[in-house]
């Protein structure tokens, strides 16, 4: 039955890549903040198939959504680290408070871990005065405020009987 | 859905965004900390609309063809981008800055300009 985690993987990548691209043209007040669609995709595979299959997913959607944006090599830079760093500490948070957090803390704990790399990157390769900024604390307010909503998103889907049955079944 | 550890985990995070939106950016004169690339420069607050190209030039003798095409204005004590040719627009779509500490930043150009009251590239030094 192996096959289909596969299919499944390749299906979660998919959605988190093209809600990755989408999210690019939903307008937000300030530059650089985004919600973070992408993430649940991965969030739900850590709880339901395991962190080999969401780290592969993770991986896709590092490597294919930059590919769709109008500076490649910018946002290369910023979604591979930021996503493998991002994912990491999810991962991490999860087998280790797994009973004592749940899936919106982990969201939250993602997205900021995903904007804090994008900030120290862009602060060393790109612009050296932005640790000096208030800009640093409106990112991380609006990671934490995502973080919150796709959590709520992420928890809803995970607790779903339907969709805990089919992960069950494979 | 939410237990006491996921209350204090997120509250944690939005104090800490919190004390860095509001956390005094310096007492200082307000100046203009431009960034571009490996180069930072002081430009004068006052008001007016400039090239950036060509104020750079004036003050500092420097030259960056690249961001000919940057426009700033400053007007009510606000500084705003208000033309540039990159693909993205991120400067010229920021709202108007007019604190210390605040920033209009194009990153994949490596353009800044900081409101800076802290000396920031004296503390650097």
């Amino acid at each position: 039955m192996k096959i289909n985690i596969y299919i499944l993987t390749g299906l979660m990548a998919s959605i988190s890549i093209i809600l990755g691209v989408i999210e690019n043209f939903i307008p937000s007040p300030v530059p650089a903040i985004r919600l973070g669609l992408s993430n649940v995709p991965i969030l739900i595979m850590i709880y339901l198939a395991g962190a080999n299959y969401a780290l592969l997913l993770a991986l896709l959607k590092a490597f294919i959504v930059p590919i769709f944006s109008a500076n490649i090599v910018f946002k290369f830079s910023l979604s591979v680290p930021a996503t493998l760093i991002s994912f990491l500490f999810m991962y991490i948070t999860y087998k280790l408070f797994k009973n004592s957090l749940s899936v919106v803390t982990i969201s939250v704990i993602g997205a900021v871990a995903h904007m804090a790399t994008q900030i120290v990157i862009v602060s060393i390769f790109y612009i050296k005065g932005l640790l000096y900024t208030n800009y640093t604390g409106i990112l991380l307010l609006s990671a934490v405020i995502t973080g919150v909503l796709m959590g709520i998103i992420s928890y809803r889907i995970i607790n779903h009987r339907q969709i805990g049955e089919m992960f069950a079944r494979i | 859905m939410f237990r006491i550890a996921d209350i204090l985990v997120i509250l944690f995070f939005l104090v800490i965004s919190i004390v860095l939106i509001f956390k005094p950016y310096g007492y200082e004169a307000k100046k203009i900390l431009l960034v571009i690339e490996q180069d930072s420069f002081y430009i004068p607050y006052k008001e007016g609309e400039y090239n950036l190209y060509s104020k750079v030039k004036d003050l500092y003798g420097k030259e960056h063809p690249a961001y000919k095409s940057i426009d700033y204005t400053i007007k009510d004590n606000k500084l705003r981008v208000i033309h540039s040719d990159c693909a993205n627009q991120v400067c010229v779509n920021t709202p108007a800055i007019s604190k210390c500490g605040e920033a209009v930043i194009c990153a994949p150009n490596k353009v800044a300009f900081i409101i800076d009251c802290q000396n920031i590239l004296k503390g650097s030094k």
